[in-house]
């Protein structure tokens, strides 16, 4: 690495907010001429402020407090606005998270292409639709001409990830930054997307910000680790991942699906024969769908087991999810109870039965309310208990999830992602159902967050002998908590059994596609 | 009472353009209140001597108009009127337009079509023809004007509310609600319904100052005010004819216009954004 000469200098980067003070703290990172730098950290690290403070694009009212940034030896934190515009699109190319919020829908790719391409690199119209072509060709896009006229609704993620790729690199960049890039993408597809960056790479440096380290460990040649707006360590990639020395890197290693030290925990009871929820031949087809959402589907939920239901988006996991839960209307043969003894059992009934936790800790608990009546809902629509009582039953669901009781006056906002999971947790106890839904109620959140609140939902479950139906993309995660494994595509279910069977010896071709797909670029966990 | 008090004042410290809403707010309904004394002449009663007399002029500090009558006191005596219609209105076309926008975002199929219809049926209506029918047929009057200015701007309120809504709807917490088994008004009453509040605020506001302007042009026609009610928008109207001679005629009712929809817009602002911090 010492050989090739450095591209991307960042010397003792300082960041200072207004309200929050300093938040990047001395941040110093090398990228050479080729390679591929790894920036780690959880949310709110400071990897993506980092990235932005490169071309002095701190967000108001931050600024840069301190240090130096050199590209190929130019210092750029003394440059000011007018100075920098016109070197942003030729110094360093954009990738972001969600292809989707990043491209304008109401423009065709080939303007947004062609006018960075004459803005930045001064081609004419002529000129900059070739070059468009042939950006567009490098990202192995098909079709460059024809795509040029389409819109970003006509591509799928992948694609518009592509199309990103393709307007970053346009005006030839020495630098590529690429944060998240295949995070919002199913495994497959993030697969491929991986394997053009790879390629890409090679002609241009490639910083790539993620919060998954087993991925940057087998993608990138070196990492730095960021943790609280500093970087904690950084080295060689293969090095980092197999010794890490600093705690942080360590304790972020230990949350990986399958080193987790809670994770070997399997119920190893027999199950009860009964069934809590019993699908069979499910179909559920969108008005106005060409394909039905969900198609023939069957399987059983027995007490005390978790179920994990996997699949990419759009292989129809929430639309079953949401049938069970009465949220969509199911035919009464196809959905039954068995344990409920009660073949169409009241709205107030399965929701005694059967609760819910959702992804998106953000929008599943009203912003508006705080948090003792978010908590006390389920309690007060279903005269669960008096109403003098009603705040030590809030009390105690917090406590039990681990939050303080104290915060119940405050709202969600107050609360992290993780915290909100908790208390939508509670609130799906406080019905004290037997089934517990969690429609990737872990994805959402950070990987050492995601640990601790699956510890938390495993005790749980042990505790109250809850059957849990995990809907998950994450075939990892499922292997680890599952004790079956139901395998969706397209609405469809490709294989069921075991976990450890479906894991170490899939039967079906997609399976074994997922499993490629994941594997690919995430080294074995050291010490297994 | 004082902790009361200081609860109640604590959001006016938070944001100062409330505070400033709040303030201009309360001048208004003291105008409002006390408009009775605070006039130095009899609205009505002109004293030809002193007509068109500027802004300004001594004993008629905003002025008189072709009949000498005092500005100020015009202003003050047809205050009442104008904010009374634009506020029945407003809350005629809230209630009716929330309540329909809800229920048309709440219940796909025949409901939400025969609401979709009914607004743009409204919609597609020509507002003062059928406010020239339905006054003609009810009579003038408050209240007739009024109801008839409600009944015929609720689509306004019912469209946002419908859009506003179907987002909302579409959020985890309702669908938790649902599988909670919340009944359906409680999910509309308790989710739903504080999450419009920051758009109906803005809306209202909007609306208010559109309503004091429909007052006026019903009132030119004839179909407003009786006769001899001073109106904000027959002030204004009557105004044109002098706009070159006396232009503070027209100036005057059109600030107060201005005024009273800049407070109400600074109120509706300060509420949305103490909203938002909330959050």
């Amino acid at each position: 690495m010492s050989a090739s000469p450095s591209l991307l200098r960042i010397r003792e980067l300082c960041v200072d907010f207004p309200r929050s003070g300093r938040v990047l703290h001395d941040v110093s990172l090398d990228a050479a001429e080729g390679e591929i730098v790894g920036l780690v950290g959880e949310s709110g690290a400071g990897k993506t402020l980092a990235t932005l403070s490169i071309l002095g694009l701190v967000p108001a009212p931050g600024r840069i407090a301190g240090g130096k940034v050199f590209v190929r030896d130019r210092e750029l934190t003394q440059l000011d606005e007018e100075a920098l515009r016109p070197l942003r699109g030729r110094l360093a190319g954009f990738v972001f998270q969600d292809p989707s919020a990043s491209l304008n829908p109401v423009r065709r790719i080939g303007s947004a292409l062609i006018e960075s391409a004459m803005r930045h690199s001064g081609l004419s119209r002529k000129q900059a639709r070739l070059r468009a072509i042939e950006a567009l060709r490098s990202v192995e896009l098909p079709y460059p001409e024809s795509a040029l006229r389409a819109y970003p609704h006509q591509f799928s993620g992948g694609q518009r990830q592509r199309i990103m790729i393709a307007l970053a690199l346009i005006n030839r960049p020495p630098l590529l930054i690429a944060d998240e890039p295949t995070t919002a993408l199913d495994a497959a597809v993030q697969s491929r997307v991986l394997e053009l960056l790879k390629r890409r790479a090679r002609r241009h440096t490639l910083l790539m910000i993620t919060h998954d380290l087993a991925l940057a460990a087998g993608f990138c040649d070196r990492l730095y680790v960021m943790h609280g707006g500093r970087v904690v360590e950084h080295g060689p990639a293969r090095e980092l991942f197999s010794k890490p020395r600093h705690e942080y890197t360590r304790s972020l290693l230990d949350a990986l699906p399958g080193r987790r030290t809670t994770a070997r925990r399997r119920s190893r009871r027999p199950h009860s024969r009964e069934a809590l929820a019993a699908v069979r031949g499910l179909t559920v087809r969108y008005r106005g769908a060409a394909q039905a959402a969900v198609e023939n589907v069957d399987f059983a939920v027995h007490a005390n087991e978790t179920v994990c239901l996997v699949g990419e988006s759009g292989s129809g996991k929430t639309t079953i999810a949401r049938a069970l839960a009465g949220v969509i209307r199911a035919a009464p043969e196809q959905l039954s109870f068995p344990s409920l003894g009660d073949d169409s059992p009241s709205a107030a009934v399965r929701a005694r039965h059967l609760q819910m936790v959702f992804q998106d800790p953000y929008s599943s608990l009203n912003p508006r309310w705080p948090v003792e009546r978010i908590v006390a809902e389920p309690i007060r629509t279903h005269r669960l208990c008096s109403r003098p009582e009603q705040k030590a039953r809030v009390a105690a669901l917090l406590s039990r999830v681990g939050l303080d009781p104290r915060q119940m006056n405050r709202r969600p906002a107050a609360f992290s992602g993780g915290q909100r999971q908790r208390i939508a947790l509670a609130r799906a106890l406080a019905m004290n159902p037997r089934l517990l839904l969690a429609d990737e109620a872990l994805s959402a959140l950070d990987i050492r967050t995601q640990a601790r609140i699956l510890a938390l939902l495993r005790d749980i479950r042990e505790e109250r002998k809850l059957a849990l139906l995990l809907i998950t993309h994450d075939l990892s995660l499922a292997s680890e908590v599952g004790d079956r494994v139901i395998v969706l595509r397209h609405g469809r279910i490709v294989e069921q059994g075991p976990a450890s069977r479906v894991m170490n010896a899939p039967r079906h071709e997609y399976t074994r596609e997922l499993l490629a797909a994941q594997a690919r670029w995430r080294p074995e966990s050291p010490g297994q | 009472m004082i902790g009361v008090v200081s609860r109640l004042l604590a959001p006016l410290k938070a944001s100062p353009q409330l505070a400033l809403g709040a303030a201009a707010l309360l001048g208004w309904v003291l105008l409002l209140a006390l408009g009775g004394l605070l006039q130095t002449h009899d609205p009505q009663l002109g004293d030809l001597g002193e007509r068109f007399s500027p802004a300004g002029t001594a004993g008629h500090w905003l002025g008189t108009d072709n009949l000498g009558r005092d500005l100020w006191s015009r202003v003050l005596s047809g205050l009442p009127w104008s904010v009374g219609v634009a506020t029945v209105s407003c809350i005629l076309a809230l209630l009716l337009g929330g309540a329909l926008g809800m229920c048309a975002a709440q219940f796909p199929g025949y409901t939400r079509n025969i609401i979709n219809q009914l607004v743009d049926a409204t919609l597609s209506f020509p507002g003062l023809v059928a406010a020239i029918i339905i006054v003609a047929i009810a009579g003038r009057g408050f209240w007739p004007l009024s109801i008839t200015l409600g009944l015929l701007s609720w689509p306004v309120f019912a469209r946002v509310v419908y859009a506003e809504s179907l987002r909302l709807l579409a959020r985890d917490y309702v669908t938790a609600a649902r599988v909670m088994a919340v009944s359906t008004p409680r999910i509309l009453l308790g989710h739903l319904l504080p999450g419009l509040r920051p758009v109906l605020a803005v809306v209202f506001t909007f609306h208010f100052a559109d309503m004091l302007v429909a007052e006026s042009a019903l009132s030119f026609l004839g179909l407003g005010a009786p006769l001899g009610v001073p109106t904000w928008g027959s002030l204004l109207q009557e105004s044109r004819d002098f706009l070159i001679v006396a232009p503070w005629l027209m100036i005057v009712p059109a600030t107060a216009i201005a005024l009273l929809v800049v407070s109400i817009h600074l109120l509706g602002d300060g509420l949305s954004a103490l909203d938002r911090s909330r959050r």
